[in-house]
């Protein structure tokens, strides 16, 4: 017996309108755990090289950890990967809410979504009784009314499907789950889509068996009152993941603004999580098993946007409509955030395709007929949402984010997209923190922020039985950037095969140690595995998505950063003269993997992580 | 005697019901940390328990705290020696994206 696991992957074959259970196999969880990890396994060894991302032949994967569905606190996350229709190589997006755990409940570790269906479908799954039933009749609603129609049917249901942008094979479309938990990035919602799937409702009653009860309750207990009295965490409840928008973030030089030209925004204040309080927040909200209740449940009463009710913009998302477009009307926000979760739209990538198209507007690339908005025009960014989603006008062009949209373009367009791979940036600015620009440098998925090494840079966090203290890293220096930015890589590789919140795990919440994570996947599992083994784990994990990237050709002419991260510092606030300093780091960091000067992992790196008979 | 204006950022201000308060520190005792010591004193318990680090018995760690706008990390630290008229921000850890 497996504990912590349910012990059984679900595919579900779309082609043949058939599903099966297949055993989980010991051998991949010890070496990869469960969620990324295990989702990395399947990837590398069912989607060959060079398939279309949109085509039958890629595979969807929700896949969930040994800690979902336990009482381990902020544990309720799935991720969910495929090869992205967005970058053409690894990709994945993480999201909360109470569907992961569900999965859980249902009897399963993953589902594996194979092949595509002629008709569009959705999957139910009560237990072990898993149908695939017509959905036509839900193609062409939006995510709360797919939602809404499907628990109409069964009280308690969690469901995770798509909107009308991810029917688009938008490639910056998301899944959404719970209604406002997004997996947003990397596209995930497009290959949904291309796969007739419409959505994937699941409800379960069985319990998960960890090994070690006893022993798991005392850490259980240890670190749920670590989270309680922890004063960040005291934050996040009172003003959701925007509360330091103003204080630290754009005061620190942090804060997107103007399509990247800036890291300072005057009217921070304005779309802070603290205005929010003030203002249109109802209550905060939690995932299931959470503490801690990030999550903004909003409401607009008055004025253009009154009727906006639900979960709220988060950091990301107020930067990306908001900063990023020198747009300081929160309500707006709120209203863009809506459209997004009802198309069922990335906010970071897609906040990212009207700024860029504002400063192509700006410098005359585009034509007053295709785009013309100007920075800060609130309704239009409202406006655009839509046109993205429904893929009408110049948003059809935007609905495939800002690489392809510069592409075609031209004109120089190309030069001024900021992306990483394909994926647009999220709101972190690596000149205000070097670290961050080699993560996105070097990451799987493209510019991602996680991990986000700005905790250490920004916020003063430290991982601390790990030997990082803040103190050793100053935000503006590259020294030991490339050995923060591999050990943080290997940590998040093991917190997303668990599956925990980066705020439930240091440095998130920094008076965690690493050694109390281990504990918990220890306990549960069974698995005797000490702080070392869990960063050998994850760096196993971080170098199998490598290696998938590397049989689509990916090598170090793509570990790069937009020009205007490398060569255009601010020409305000802190980080003023400030840009990264990549190729230095990039050099270090290659040593310190034990990757070639190519960026290929070597033979006897891989021989050490158990890879070498992948290649 | 050194008079010194501190301005509660965010969830401190929720905290001590007021943004900002001037603070009067005897002599020999006008470092961050005696400061500490009577933000701790005025506003009781609920405020203790929110900046303390029970590891450090200090502000938690996480707290960003500019003397004039320069943070105490780059001075000396909590030992930092304070100055008549000196304005100190205290700012709680955030959230983060």
């Amino acid at each position: 017996m497996l504990y912590g696991y349910a012990g059984k992957i679900l595919r579900v074959d779309l082609s043949r309108s058939k599903s099966k259970d297949d055993v989980l196999r010991e051998d991949i969880i010890r070496n990869y755990i469960g969620g990324s990890g295990l989702a990395a396994w399947i990837l590398y060894h069912e989607v060959s090289p060079r398939t279309d991302p949109l085509s039958p032949q890629n595979k969807l994967i929700f896949a969930i950890g040994p800690l979902v569905g336990t009482i381990a606190p902020c544990s309720s996350h799935v991720i969910v990967c495929s090869k992205s229709p967005l970058t053409g190589i690894w990709g994945e997006s993480h999201s909360g809410g109470f569907f992961p755990a569900e999965i859980k409940f249902a009897g399963y570790d993953a589902i594996v979504i194979e092949g595509r269906s002629e008709k569009p479908v959705y999957i139910w799954i009560h237990d072990d009784d898993v149908e695939i039933r017509e959905a036509t009749d839900l193609w062409g609603k939006d995510v709360y009314e797919t939602t809404d129609i499907i628990q109409e049917e069964l009280r308690g249901i969690k469901v995770a499907c798509i909107g009308p942008a991810g029917e688009n094979l938008s490639r910056i479309a998301a899944v959404l789950n719970d209604k406002y938990r997004a997996a947003g990035r990397t596209g995930m919602g497009a290959v949904m889509g291309s796969k007739n799937l419409k959505a994937i409702a699941v409800r379960g009653t069985k319990k998960t068996t960890v090994a070690e009860p006893e022993a798991f309750n005392e850490v259980v207990e240890e670190v749920q009152e670590i989270l309680k009295t922890y004063p960040g965490n005291k934050i996040r409840r009172a003003y959701g993941t925007s509360g330091g928008l103003e204080s630290i973030e754009s005061n620190g030089g942090n804060l997107p603004t103007r399509y990247f030209k800036e890291g300072t925004f005057k009217n921070a204040k304005k779309i802070s999580g603290e205005t929010m309080a003030d203002t249109i927040l109802t209550h905060p909200y939690a995932c299931f098993m959470c503490p801690i209740a990030c999550g903004r449940f909003v409401e607009v009463k008055t004025g253009p946007y009154a009727g906006v009710v639900g979960g709220g913009p988060e950091y990301e998302t107020i930067a990306s409509f908001g900063s990023l477009c020198q747009n300081d009307n929160l309500e707006s926000i709120a209203k863009a955030n809506e459209l997004c979760n009802r198309l069922g739209l990335d906010t970071i990538s897609t906040g990212n395709a009207i700024a860029f198209a504002m400063e192509c507007y700006e410098r005359g690339l585009i034509t007053k007929e295709e785009f013309d908005l100007k920075w800060g025009d609130h309704a239009g960014i409202v406006n655009w949402v839509k046109k993205i989603g429904r893929r009408e006008g110049f948003g059809d062009i935007l609905a495939d984010g800002v690489k392809r949209a510069s592409e075609k373009i031209g004109n120089g367009a190309e030069k001024l997209a900021v992306h990483v791979k394909g994926l647009e940036l999220p709101m972190h600015d690596p000149r205000a923190q070097k670290a961050m620009g080699l993560v996105y440098a070097t990451n799987p998925r493209g510019a991602i922020h996680k991990p986000w090494t700005g905790y250490i840079e920004m916020y003063k966090r430290g991982v601390y039985d790990l030997g990082i203290d803040p103190k050793d890293f100053d935000r503006f220096s590259i020294k030991r950037k490339p050995e923060l930015t591999k050990v943080m890589q290997d940590l998040f590789s093991v917190y997303n095969s668990l599956i925990l919140c980066m705020f439930a795990t240091p440095p998130g919440t920094d008076a965690l140690e690493v050694r109390h994570i281990a504990a918990l996947l220890s306990t549960a599992t069974g698995f005797k595995i000490n702080t070392k083994e869990f960063l050998k784990i994850g760096e196993r994990i971080f170098n199998l998505k490598r290696l998938f990237n590397i049989r689509e050709g990916i090598s170090r002419k793509n570990d790069t950063l937009p020009k205007r991260i490398i060569k255009e510092p601010h020409s305000k606030g802190p980080c003023v003269g400030q840009v990264v300093e990549l190729e230095p780091m990039l050099e270090e960091y290659y040593k310190l993997r034990g990757w070639s000067r190519e960026g290929i992992p070597t033979r006897t790196k891989l021989e050490e992580l158990n890879l070498s008979q992948l290649i | 005697m050194v008079v010194v204006k501190v301005i509660f950022h965010t969830y401190l201000a929720r905290l001590t019901h007021e943004k900002e308060a001037n603070f009067t520190l005897e002599d020999e005792k006008i470092t961050i940390s005696d400061l500490f010591q009577k933000l701790v004193a005025r506003y009781g318990n609920e405020f203790r328990k929110f900046v303390i680090d029970n590891r450090t018995h200090q502000m938690h760690p996480t707290f960003f705290i500019l003397v004039d706008g320069i943070e105490i990390n780059s001075l000396e630290g909590f030992d930092t020696k304070l100055k008549d008229g000196n304005v100190i921000s205290i700012i709680p850890p955030v959230g983060g994206g």
